[in-house]
Parts: C-alpha cells; sequence; structure tokens
C-alpha cells in the first residue's frame, strides 16, 4: 500500500474494499443459525411426548358411550412452569412438560454460544463486532415471553399459542437483531424469512402441509407437531451451512458492493 | 487537525476545499474505515490488511489518535502485547464527511466529463 493520493473514484473503490473485507471477517452469523437450528431441531425431543395419555393420566371411559373420567393428577412442569412451549391447558397432549423449561434453558444457552463464538473470533482474527445488541435483544425478549407468557395465553387467542411454538419468534427476533449489527442484506432476508416460517409454525399445522407434499409418512398421533419443527429447524440449519460455504468462498452478501459507504 | 466543516457537501464551492488531510490521506482513511466496520480491531488486523510496517502503521494511527478520531487501548494476553483500536464518535462524523466529499467530487468529476 502507498501513500500517495488517488482519484477520489479510486478512494472510494478502495473504502468499499475494505469495508467489505472487514465484514467478511468479523461474521459468524452462519454459527448463529447453525445453533439456533439445532437448538430447534433438539427440542422435538419434547413435542412428541409419549407419557401424557388419557389412560396415563388415570382417564378411563367406563363404557363405549359415556365420556373419559379423570382423576385428579399433578403434573410437573418444569423450572420455568407452562405457557412458553408446554401449553398451560390440557395436560393431554404430545407436549413435554418441560418444554417450556427446555426453550428458555436452550435459547439462554445458545446466546451464550454465539456471544462466545464472536468473542472467540475477536481474539483470533484481531477484529471484533458488535455483538451485544443481539444478546441484550435476544435475552430480553426471552425474558418478556417468559414473564408475560400466562398474559398471552390469557388474552391472544389460542390459535397463537396451542401448539407451543412461540419460542421461534423469541429466535427470530434475536435473530433480526444479529442481522441488523451486522448490516448484513442477505442475512436479514433469511431471517425474514425464519420469521414467516415460525409465525406459520405458531398458527398452522405444518403436517398438514408434509402429509400434502408427501414428505414422510402420515404426521398424526404423537409425532403430528414434529413438522412445526422440522420446517424451521432445518431452514435454520440448512441456511447456516450455506451462509458458511458463501463465505469460505468469498461471495459478497452484504451490502457492500454498492456505493453507500456515508460511513454508515 | 480535525476541521469541522458541515455534514452537507457544499455546492458552491470546491468540494477538494472540504477534504480534511487527517482523514484523507489513504492509510489513515482505510484505519477509520476498517474501524468503523467494527467495534474494535487489533493492530496486527490492520497491518495484515493494509500490508504496511508496524513503524509506518504507528505513525499513523498516533495522528488519527491525537486528532481525536480513534481511541487506542493497550493492553497484553498471556505475554502477547495487544493493542486494540476503536473508533469515536468525531471519527465516525469525519469519515462520514470525507466520503461525502469524495462522492461530490466524483460527481463533480462526471459531469465535467458529461458537459
Amino acid at each position: 500500500m502507498t501513500n500517495g493520493q488517488k482519484h477520489p473514484d479510486e478512494d472510494l473503490d478502495f473504502a468499499d474494499r475494505l469495508r467489505w473485507r472487514t465484514r467478511v471477517a468479523r461474521d459468524g452469523s452462519w454459527f448463529a443459525l447453525i445453533v439456533f437450528g439445532a437448538v430447534v431441531m433438539l427440542a422435538m425431543f419434547f413435542y412428541h411426548y409419549p407419557g401424557l395419555t388419557a389412560s396415563s393420566l388415570g382417564c378411563h371411559s367406563y363404557d363405549h358411550n359415556s365420556s373419559f373420567v379423570c382423576r385428579s393428577v399433578s403434573i410437573s412442569r418444569g423450572v420455568f412452569g407452562s405457557g412458553l412451549g408446554s401449553p398451560t391447558s390440557s395436560p393431554i397432549d404430545h407436549v413435554s412438560p418441560w418444554a417450556t423449561t427446555y426453550w428458555v434453558v436452550s435459547i439462554f444457552i445458545g446466546i451464550v454460544a454465539v456471544v462466545g463464538f464472536y468473542w472467540v473470533r475477536a481474539r483470533t482474527l484481531g477484529v471484533a463486532g458488535r455483538i451485544w445488541p443481539f444478546a441484550t435483544v435476544g435475552i430480553g425478549v426471552l425474558v418478556l415471553a417468559v414473564a408475560s407468557r400466562g398474559w398471552i395465553t390469557f388474552k391472544i387467542p389460542a390459535d397463537f399459542w396451542i401448539r407451543g411454538m412461540q419460542p421461534l419468534l423469541v429466535i427470530a427476533i434475536g435473530l433480526l437483531a444479529l442481522a441488523i449489527t451486522e448490516r448484513s442484506l442477505a442475512f436479514l432476508i433469511y431471517v425474514i424469512g425464519f420469521l414467516g416460517l415460525a409465525l406459520l409454525s405458531c398458527l398452522y399445522d405444518v403436517s398438514n402441509l408434509f402429509t400434502r407434499l408427501g414428505i414422510g409418512s402420515t404426521w398424526n398421533g404423537n409425532i403430528e407437531a414434529l413438522p412445526n419443527l422440522i420446517l424451521p429447524g432445518m431452514y435454520l440449519l440448512v441456511g447456516g451451512v450455506a451462509f458458511y460455504v458463501l463465505r469460505r468462498s468469498g461471495v459478497t452478501l452484504h451490502i457492500t458492493r454498492r456505493r453507500v459507504v456515508d460511513g454508515q | 487537525m480535525v476541521s469541522e466543516p458541515s455534514d452537507s457537501t457544499p455546492q458552491e464551492t470546491n468540494p477538494i476545499e472540504h477534504l480534511d488531510d487527517t482523514v484523507h490521506q489513504r492509510v489513515r482513511l482505510a484505519i477509520l474505515t476498517i474501524a468503523n466496520e467494527s467495534r474494535k480491531v487489533e493492530f496486527r488486523f490492520l497491518q495484515e490488511n493494509l500490508g504496511l510496517t508496524a513503524g509506518n502503521l504507528s505513525q499513523h494511527i498516533r495522528i488519527l489518535e491525537e486528532a481525536g478520531l480513534i481511541n487506542v487501548q493497550k493492553g497484553t494476553e498471556g505475554r502477547r502485547p495487544r493493542t486494540w483500536v476503536s473508533i469515536t464518535k468525531a471519527g465516525r462524523a469525519a469519515l462520514r464527511r470525507e466520503i461525502s466529499v469524495l462522492k461530490a467530487l466524483v460527481s463533480r468529476v462526471e459531469g465535467a466529463k458529461g458537459s
């Protein structure tokens, strides 16, 4: 590099190239997608819960025409109770009573893992990104979701929370904060796509879609809820791998190649 | 020294008059650009990406620090010394002004070519 003065156009191109190189160096968005993709996929263990059936709860019918009669049961709802993942109403479903606890713990660990990854990379490469807005928004939304879960199930129509998929929205909002701080248009668009899938999973039985498309065999019984996790989970994992591969191959994914510098 | 022209580029005067020597120098423009893209950046990263000797880079960093455009934080990690550079609010503003002046110059040159 020389210290000589160049044509202003060359200076702007030079600044653009440096901006791009720095963004690529500090970018760890792919890691966040893989971590939260794994969090969503692992949640499947809590969404085909075999233990809570009518008979296991002591419910039985005395003859074929009568309705179920159940004895009073007490079910553990885990450390964080119910409402975020685990439904608050009938325990006779396929969601583990520990689902809420799983989501709270795993999302928190996911945030810590992403922050740790950025921290280690900053030490290794010598360039540190702004990661605290993501951690603050992610933990803030998580706390808010846990604190307001009773209000949500009371005030918001059951269509929204009955499938216990609200944690996907918590993840989506955290990733949106990361995309904004990373100033990555491609990542932002991808996360908006995930937000759409999270809303779909909250409001719709994705098993219907899977069945129509011929994916898998029949999605009913205690595996009915799994497609609501498989679709957004796979979306995150595939996106994480794709972003990693593209980053390694040097494909531009940020908004740096156009002349919008303006010091932003 | 950092001059304090307004953020908008004056149309009446020649934009070149508004270039700030502290920022316009290519290495210093590069340091500010990289620092602006990160929370903080290490001396080694700047050196590798700009292809400068340690002495040369130190000189430019000192000029920017004295102008209040960057903060320099020195420390050690284990036995290894580490120097981190972060851009200040004034540094961001100066970079923004420099870029807008450069853009004004480019459009002026292109306008002159077209007429």
